[in-house]
């Protein structure tokens, strides 16, 4: 190596001081350490300084946790859009789709976001009600699940619609030249711009075949009609013209056909006017909710319904090689008696889907003239109108291979229909026009995501001659189309939208101009539309002498596994909207579940509790599920509602998983139709597993004798108007005299217990008008459901045969129990059991129940006790008579809620929205649009209750402030009392002289629950009178 | 002073006046016992319970406890009156003992004060932590509001409750203040380090035990004493009234102002009574806190049970004799429904076993007092249970009739508050003179 | 801290101890039949008929007690009709929101009249005794509070029996000790009961009746604990050469708050004699005293001795 050594300046080689000092700290100046030490109190000034970082730290890090206030931006219109003003609703006719079936609404739309369907009060065929479902189909289209545009499965991602549409075509194409067929899967919907749609596709291939598919069958009927009067449909029943109603296991109440409208057309003949209502007698095995309602309620057995209405056909004189079954106590011959004094104005229905007992049925209808009044053949109903025997048909001959290609619309059969997964996946193309992903759509190999119905233009036609016109409320929240412009498309039409109309607007007014001409704007305007033709009565042009012996030729089983829908989700189609599955059950008040209705004695004999899991075993399969014991369920016969057990895909946000088990697999198709009562069933107690627990919202079934529901007989009402009214009727005295309200408005509410049915609608209107929470089954099973209005169901027994019994001192002592008295208390029940001898019988009589439900909201009571009791006076009394609750006042000391008789108060044990914990609408941005801006969402800790809907007493007020004229009477109404289809809630002001309501407080069944108490509430019921000459409760 | 020579001497051991003195300020300068150090790690240990369980009910909501619908007071309101009911012997026995002159209070109304105001401070919590939203416990008071008139309702029992409750507590203290001063002086005299003679010295307030002072002295105690006992007697009627003026069956009853009292004096004679047996044992207090002493209070408890005991038996016999069907159902349920082991749990605890008392060799024998005074505690804490929930669980609608069992949170906090409490105690213990001295030192010369 | 005597600022007692209270009502009544002023008696617990016996008229209290109550049920109500009828009036369960409702108040009333009594009286007494968190207290003998019970006259008082009849009557009446020229002192500051609390403390049961011997004995202790003989000369010489020689002066150093009597007669031990002496102190010396002395560190500065000496011989 070189000794040369190299300077890097002459200061180096001159080593200059000051070169030195800087050279030997060329790099650092090093820290002044020295300095700090050399300083005496150096070391108490360090613990200072780590004192300071150190609470500097805690604050900063207590500041970090603190939550950011949340960004709130308000952007004013830049250019008002016409008659859009912020803070007003604007309401537009419109069609809701309740279980696939087309439905006159309103929709309520403000800023542009639809957030509720208010009934079509001009519907009046259709009732101008709507059910729990229907509402809840709101949320659908706010539903995060929904799919964001065309995209091709495998790489499941948006498309573009134009390079989307030439893959189906090629897909199409191909199938076509393969020969092979194309099938097209419908909802049966009797939407006409769909059809017409599928008929242009036809056009093009025209190897296609359309299949309609229904979960839930009634071929039965169908078919029936076509053998009776050579017309394959499902005629319109008008329950108004029914005096007397015998009923064979139709649910016609809850899930049978068009129940709402049902509802309205029922409720018009049970309020007794001038001392006459309707009869109605129903024959069934499970309890059904219009089994709640019936004057005479017979549990049969559903595989008897045949040899039933044989019997029923004898009775009215027909002719018959077999006489039929007798129920106990001669009901059927009472009902025949009841039936011919009502000779055109009486109506037989079955629920069962086997053709010969509907043949049977059409006959007796014949004979009793029920055609032309009761019952409409001519301008029939075409919803539902799928016939199974068609769609199993496509089914084998997909799983043989012959069809290349199928376009889904609308339906879901592989989640309802046990073979329809095997044969799907046999045909090479599959296209879905689903919304959201399900059971169907999943595995589809295209989705041309179509649009919600408030997206989309429509005509629909649920009856012959009626239309429903639909329009969008709000544009296409995410990238989807209309069905009716996929299938266009794919026919080689372009579907390129105007500048002003989307080309589905263009389409479906071309359908309306050519099928039914018009002024097209008039009736998009009113949304509804009536041409019908008068209504001919056709001619039975069968004997029934072959049904009888083919029916009689039928061995009943001895046990039975009927599979019914409830009333919240139906068929399950829409089983991701949490509304319908919070919504109680009318009867079990079980929600978020199915399970297996086994009857008392059934249960007793087996010694098995509600919450034991029971294994079914079905010739079609087997399932092990959790029991529920039901009172007025026919022995023997066990029950499974469908529609539960949805394999909702992964990608699915809200806490809708695991609900119930899938109960379509065991229905039972060897006969060549859907039969939902299947025989030769095995049950067994699967051992070990722990007691499930039901979400339930009413776990105590009797009334236990107390005056909360006052009922009297039809025999009893005649005579005497206040029957059923408490005899000394207690006058509650005041220490002082009261807060005068005869001034202003005094606003109040009646509840006809007579026109309610139990349906549970209110309760689901309510929440959505209210921005009522959803908590979920595990809050339930804790009893904190949120509902504001609920509907209490009250069972009463009737003793079949006198007792004695003797009871300790403080359940009232030894009494006698007559028979035909009605047990409502729980220890007589018990005691009567005990009394029985023949232990196996000693619970028959849960067969034989009377129900009564009673929808139980604020009563708003003058003397609150709940506002005497608030320490910080969060709820008080307004001068028109609402008891009010001041949210952002309360802290939550939760005694008006204690303090409360009708336990009407509900309490936010938790924060509702933005948590985790309860995954719902409330909790995903795109579920919150549906939030009513006009109520208060509520914050943890603090209680809530029915406000009368304070929100829309205020906008009328204001409404006629601004046209400055007094209010007009019933102008406005509650959401409960608006969607009741049976109009059993009636909500006024009583210093109105000319309101309904104000009438109805005169009314001489009216009464007030616990009025004893003093607590004078606003809310008046009116006593349910049952068409019955049988003793009520004692 | 006249003296009956047939009663047994309040203080026995032929103590002088310095011997109580040294006795009684010993724990005080002593270092602590290893049994007090056992028993106060015992109570920081459940102390940290009560914080962890509270935390998490404020972090997460009520929710974490199981009341609901209809349910919706359980655990909580009945840990608060149970607390509050403790709370009740102490002020009772300083307060009416010494109007009476019952000179046998004066071993015990030291701590049976501080037992007191510890039980009120657990009290405290449950009304607090109990609302939706705690950070706004503030509101009850009569605060002005920022944006005009917004006032709190004087008709609801609840704000009685807070006035009541406050009242007592401040006052309890004052009370238990004013006794402590002339011992804390004591003490201060005696001390030997910096910082004891700074702080008795600072919260003796420069007593000396003047003539003067001590002729005011007697006076303010005795009027506090006077205005303490209609105080004690207003509380627990103001508590009973939260139910009282309900309408809710089981709860609507007059009997239960009374009613309510006696069960507080009750449960509150049973506590004294745990914790003097405790401290007698662990400080060797026998020659202060004599059999005498246990022996008279066996005697109240034995009164104040009956009384309660006559109390159950009347409400129900009223709710049977009413014809009011809802109350009638409402016993008729207590006794037979779903919630009667908690029923016949009470009458055991507190109509039957206090009974046992009749007899001298149980009001006599420690270990046996002991027992039934922790029964009599548990008696009285399901006597709250008994009224408030199965009340509440059925009521006027079958409808909403629910169970209600607590979740581990709600235990959690229960034994919580026995944390707070005799943490409080044990430092009570530690740093006070339990036993009134200079009320003693008048007594160690006369029998009564 | 507060610093301010109750009663007995900078004056001399007779004082004579009693153990038993008997003895002590029978000496007041004596004493009180000879006319002799008695000034007060110190008691460790309440002696019955103590202050009518040295006549002390009953106490006024209770009038002011029953003022604050009322004063306490007028603010209940006006507070509540204010806050429920007059400013916020709203229709609670059909209450009326007139006057009638003034039932609803009782309780609010009742509590409020309690608590205003309780603490009005409470303030009252204290003010009334001159008691205040953080005062000083001025004893008379260090056990007063424990098993001692004093009878205080005051010498300044002219009475018509002479000193020494008046201590030979107490010697008569049975008074354990009597002492002449007490001064009263306060415990949290003096050096003398540092020790006998120490030994207080140490031996608990022990009554004795001989305060003075037990103390000298003590201090005698204590000079064995302390400093070894040639330390203490050097600071002894410290003390000379900064603060030099009394010269025979001598005054009274107990008015030095902090001095107590037996630190006084310390300090004589080491020849502090005058405040002109403590008034010279520098840091050393000060030092040097706390080290000689075993007084609190750092207190003579606290206290600060020099600046009170200064004042007292300007006097």
């Amino acid at each position: 190596m070189s000794s040369n050594k190299y300077w890097k300046g002459v200061e180096e080689l001159e080593q200059t001081q000051e070169f030195v000092t800087s050279n030997a700290n060329e790099f650092s100046e090093g820290l002044p350490l020295d300095k700090v030490f050399a300083n005496d109190d150096s070391t108490r000034a360090n613990r200072r300084d780590f004192l300071k970082y150190f609470g500097f730290g805690l604050g900063a890090v207590t500041l970090a946790a603190c939550n950011k206030t949340p960004v709130k931006k308000a952007i004013p219109y830049t250019e008002k859009p016409d008659n859009v003003t912020p803070g007003v609703p604007l309401y537009y006719a419109s069609s809701s789709v309740s279980n696939s079936e087309g439905f006159p609404v309103l929709v309520k739309v403000r800023e542009g976001r639809p957030i509720k369907f208010e009934p079509n009060k001009e519907a009046t065929y259709f009732g101008g009600g709507l059910d729990g479902l229907g509402h809840s189909a709101i949320l659908s289209l706010y539903d995060t699940n929904r799919l964001k545009g065309a995209m091709v499965a495998g790489k499941r991602k948006v498309q573009e619609w134009a390079a989307f549409d030439k893959e189906v075509v090629a897909a199409l194409d191909k199938t076509a030249a393969s020969g092979k067929a194309i099938a097209v899967v419908t909802n049966g919907s009797t939407s006409l711009v769909t059809n017409q749609a599928i008929a242009d596709f036809k056009a093009k291939y025209s190897n296609t075949n359309v299949v309609a598919y229904e979960p839930i069958s009634y071929s039965g009927i169908i078919r029936a009609n076509e053998t009776a009067f050579g017309s394959a449909v499902i005629p319109a029943y008008n329950f108004q013209n029914a005096d007397v109603i015998v009923s064979f296991g139709a649910d016609f109440l809850g899930t049978w056909i068009s129940p709402i409208k049902f509802h309205s057309d029922y409720g018009k003949n049970r309020v007794p006017k001038d001392g006459k209502m309707s009869k109605h007698f129903q024959f069934e095995s499970l309890m059904s909710l219009t089994g709640s309602n019936a004057d005479v309620r017979v549990p049969i057995k559903m595989s008897n319904v045949g040899k039933h209405l044989i019997a029923l056909y004898r009775e009215l004189g027909g002719a018959t090689p077999q006489d039929g079954m007798e129920t106990a106590g001669n009901s059927i011959k009472q009902a025949a008696e009841e039936l011919k004094s009502a000779q055109g104005r009486a109506l037989v229905i079955c629920g069962s889907n086997d053709e010969q007992d509907q043949l049977l049925v059409n006959a007796i209808n014949t004979m009793l003239g029920s055609y032309g009044s009761t019952i409409d053949t001519t301008n029939y109903y075409k919803g539902q109108s799928a016939d199974e025997k068609n769609f199993n048909a496509f089914l084998k001959e997909a799983a043989n291979g012959s069809y290349g290609a199928v376009i889904t619309i609308g339906a879901n059969p592989v989640y309802s229909h046990s073979q329809a997964e095997a044969a799907y996946t046999k045909i090479p193309v599959r296209i879905s026009t689903a919304i959201t992903l399900d059971e169907s759509s999943e595995n589809s190999t295209h989705i041309a995501t179509g649009l919600h119905p408030l997206e989309s233009w429509d005509i629909q036609e649920p009856y012959k001659g009626r239309f429903i016109l639909s329009q969008p409320t709000i544009s296409p929240v995410f990238d989807g189309r209309h069905v009716a412009s996929s299938l266009v498309a794919w026919s080689g039409a372009s579907v390129k939208g105007t500048k002003e109309y989307s080309h589905a607007y263009a389409y479906a007014k071309s359908v309306f101009n050519n099928s039914i001409g018009g002024d097209f704007n008039k009736a998009i305007e009113s949304g509804i539309l009536e041409n019908t033709s008068t209504a001919t009565v056709p001619s039975l042009n069968v004997t029934v002498n072959s049904t009888i012996d083919a029916i009689a030729a039928k061995k009943s089983s001895d046990k039975e596994l009927i599979l019914y829908q409830k009333v919240g989700v139906r068929d399950g189609a829409y089983g991701n909207t949490p509304w319908a599955h919070e919504m109680p059950d009318p009867i079990t008040k079980v929600t978020w579940d199915n399970y297996l209705c086994v009857s008392m004695p059934d249960a007793k004999a087996r010694g098995w509790e509600t919450g034991d899991t029971i294994k079914v075993t079905t010739p079609s399969g087997s399932m092990e599920m959790p029991i529920l014991i039901q009172p007025g369920q026919t022995k023997e016969t066990y029950g499974i509602a469908l529609g539960y057990g949805r394999v909702l895909p992964e990608e699915v946000q809200n806490d809708l998983k695991d609900l119930g088990h899938n109960a379509y697999p065991l229905v039972d198709m060897k006969g060549g139709f859907a039969n939902y009562t299947i025989g030769g069933i095995t049950l067994e107690k699967v051992e070990g597993v722990r007691t499930y627990e039901f979400g339930i919202t009413q776990t105590h079934y009797s009334i236990e004798g107390r005056d909360i529901i006052r009922e009297a007989s039809l025999e009893e009402y005649r005579k005497d108007p206040k029957a059923g009214q408490n005899v000394h009727k207690p006058k509650p005295i005041s220490l002082w005299e009261d807060y005068d309200y005869s001034k202003g408005h005094h606003w109040a509410m009646a509840i006809d217990m007579n026109s309610c049915t139990g349906c549970s609608a209110c309760i689901v209107s309510c929440s959505i008008e209210n921005n009522v929470p959803i908590v979920g089954r595990d809050e339930v099973r804790r009893r904190r459901e949120m509902h504001w209005l609920r509907i209490d169901r009250y069972y009463s027994f009737e003793a079949p045969v006198k007792k004695d019994l003797s009871l300790s001192i403080v359940h009232g002592g030894d009494q006698t129990v007559e028979a035909g008295d009605q047990m409502t208390k729980e220890k007589v029940m018990e005691a009567y059991s005990e009394a029985t001898e023949d232990q196996s019988k000693a619970y028959d009589y849960y067969e034989n129940v009377k129900v009564a439900h009673q929808p139980m909201m604020c009563q708003h009571c003058d003397n609150a006790p709940c506002e005497t009791v608030c320490p910080v006076l969060a709820t008080t009394h307004s001068s028109e008579g609402l008891n009010q609750m001041t949210y952002n006042r309360c802290i939550g000391t939760k005694y008006c809620g204690n303090n409360c008789p009708y336990k009407v108060r509900r309490f936010n044990w938790f924060r509702y929205n933005e948590n985790e914990k309860f995954d719902y609408h409330f909790s995903n941005d795109l579920g919150k649009m549906v939030i009513n801006p006009d109520v208060t969402v509520r914050s943890r800790g603090v209680m809530e209750k029915c406000s009368f809907c304070v929100q829309r007493i205020q906008t009328a007020k204001l409404t006629a402030k601004r046209d400055n004229r007094k209010m007009k009477a019933d102008e406005f109404t509650t959401a409960c009392a608006q969607t009741c289809p049976s109009n059993a809630i009636v909500f006024g002001d009583l210093n109105d002289a000319n309101s309904e309501i104000s009438k109805l407080y005169k009314d001489d069944r009216s009464y007030h629950v616990l009025e004893e108490l003093g607590v004078k509430p606003s809310v008046q019921y009116l006593s349910k009178i049952r068409n019955t000459d049988t003793k009520t409760n004692t | 002073m006249y003296s009956a020579d047939i009663r047994q001497p309040l203080v026995t051991g032929g103590k002088t006046y310095s011997d109580v003195t040294a006795d009684i300020c010993r724990p005080i300068e002593n270092k602590p016992t290893s049994s007090w150090w056992m028993g106060f790690s015992l109570g920081v240990l459940f102390l940290l319970v009560l914080v962890g369980t509270l935390t998490w009910t404020v972090w997460e909501g009520i929710g974490t406890w199981n009341t609901n619908k209809s349910v919706m007071w359980g655990w909580d309101i009945t840990n608060f009156v149970f607390w509050v009911g403790i709370g009740h012997a102490g002020t009772l026995i300083s307060a009416i003992l010494l109007l009476f002159r019952q000179k046998w209070r004066m071993s015990i109304n030291r701590s049976a004060e501080a037992m007191t105001i510890f039980a009120v401070f657990c009290a405290a919590i449950f009304p607090l932590f109990h609302m939706g939203r705690v950070w706004l416990g503030f509101w009850p008071l009569p605060l002005p509001n920022a944006f005009g008139s917004l006032w709190v309702n004087f008709n609801s029992p609840l704000l009685w409750d807070v006035f009541a409750i406050s009242t007592y507590l401040s006052v309890s203290l004052v009370f238990w203040y004013l006794g402590l001063i002339p011992d804390i002086a004591t003490v201060r005299d005696r001390a030997t380090s910096k910082a004891r003679k700074f702080w008795y010295g600072f919260f003796a307030m420069g007593w000396n035990g003047s003539a003067k002072s001590w002729g005011r002295y007697e006076v303010v105690a005795l009027i506090l004493a006077g205005i303490s006992t209609p105080l004690v007697l207003s509380v627990h009627t103001i508590v009973s009234m939260d139910f009282a003026t309900s309408v809710i069956p089981g709860w609507h009853t007059t009997i239960f102002p009374p009613y309510f009292v006696a069960g507080a004096i009750f449960s509150g004679f049973g506590m004294v009574l745990t914790l003097l047996l405790i401290a007698r044992h662990v400080m060797n207090y026998q020659d202060y806190i004599t059999t005498e002493h246990l022996e008279a209070m066996t005697k109240v408890i034995l009164l104040t049970g009956s009384i309660v005991g006559v109390a159950y038996i009347t409400e129900f016999v009223i709710a049977a004799y009413s014809g009011y069907e809802y109350e009638q159902y409402a016993f008729a349920n207590r006794m037979f429904g779903p919630y009667a082991w908690a029923y016949w749990t009470m009458m055991f605890c507190n109509l039957m076993a206090p009974q046992v008392f009749w007899s001298k060799w149980a009001r006599t024998t420690p270990w046996f007092i002991f027992v039934v005074s922790i029964i009599v505690n548990i008696g009285m804490w399901f006597e709250r249970f008994v009224i408030i929930v199965t009340s509440l669980h059925r009521d006027f609608l079958p409808s909403s009739w629910v169970m209600y069992h607590a979740t581990w949170v709600e235990v959690g906090i229960f034994l919580g508050t026995f944390g707070l409490f005799f943490t409080c105690f044990f430092l009570f213990a530690k740093f006070l003179p339990v036993i009134n001295m200079s009320e003693i030192k008048t007594i160690i010369k006369d029998k009564e | 801290m507060i610093d301010k005597s109750i009663q007995l600022d900078n004056r001399k007692f007779t004082v004579g101890t009693f153990d038993d209270s008997d003895k002590l009502l029978h000496a007041v009544d004596t004493l009180r039949e000879k006319g002799i002023k008695i000034f007060d008696c110190y008691t460790p617990f309440p002696v019955h008929h103590l202050d009518h016996k040295l006549g002390y008229h009953r106490t006024n209290l209770t009038i002011g007690a029953f003022l604050c109550g009322m004063l306490g049920s007028l603010t209940g109500f006006t507070l509540a009709y204010y806050m429920n009828v007059v400013d916020w009036p709203m229709i609670i369960g059909g209450k009326p929101q007139d006057i009638t409702v003034v039932t609803s108040f009782i309780p609010v009333i009742f509590e409020l009249t309690i608590l205003f009594t309780a603490f009005g009286m409470v303030i009252m007494f204290f003010a009334r005794t001159g008691m205040i968190h953080g005062i000083k207290e001025d004893l008379l003998d260090r056990r007063q509070t424990d098993d001692h019970m004093l009878l205080a006259i005051d010498n300044a008082e002219d009475q018509n029996l002479s000193n020494s009849e008046i201590q030979s009557l107490l010697q008569s009446e049975g008074a354990i000790e009597v002492r002449g020229e007490v001064v009263p002192f306060n415990t949290s500051h003096t050096m003398e009961d540092e020790f006998v609390s120490k030994e207080a403390a140490s031996s608990d049961a022990r009554v004795d009746k001989e305060p003075k011997k037990k103390v000298s004995t003590s201090t005698g202790k204590k000079s064995a604990i302390k400093l070894s003989e040639s330390e203490r000369t050097e600071r002894l010489n410290i003390i000379k050469s900064t603060m030099g020689d009394a010269g025979g002066a001598k005054d009274d150093l107990k008015l030095i708050s902090g001095v107590g009597p037996k630190y006084e007669s310390t300090l004589n031990e080491i020849g502090i004699y005058t405040f002109d002496q403590v008034s010279k102190m520098t840091p050393e010396a000060i030092k040097a005293v706390e080290e000689i002395t075993n007084y609190f560190p750092g207190r003579i500065e606290r206290d600060d001795w020099i600046s009170q000496a200064n004042n007292l011989k300007n006097k």
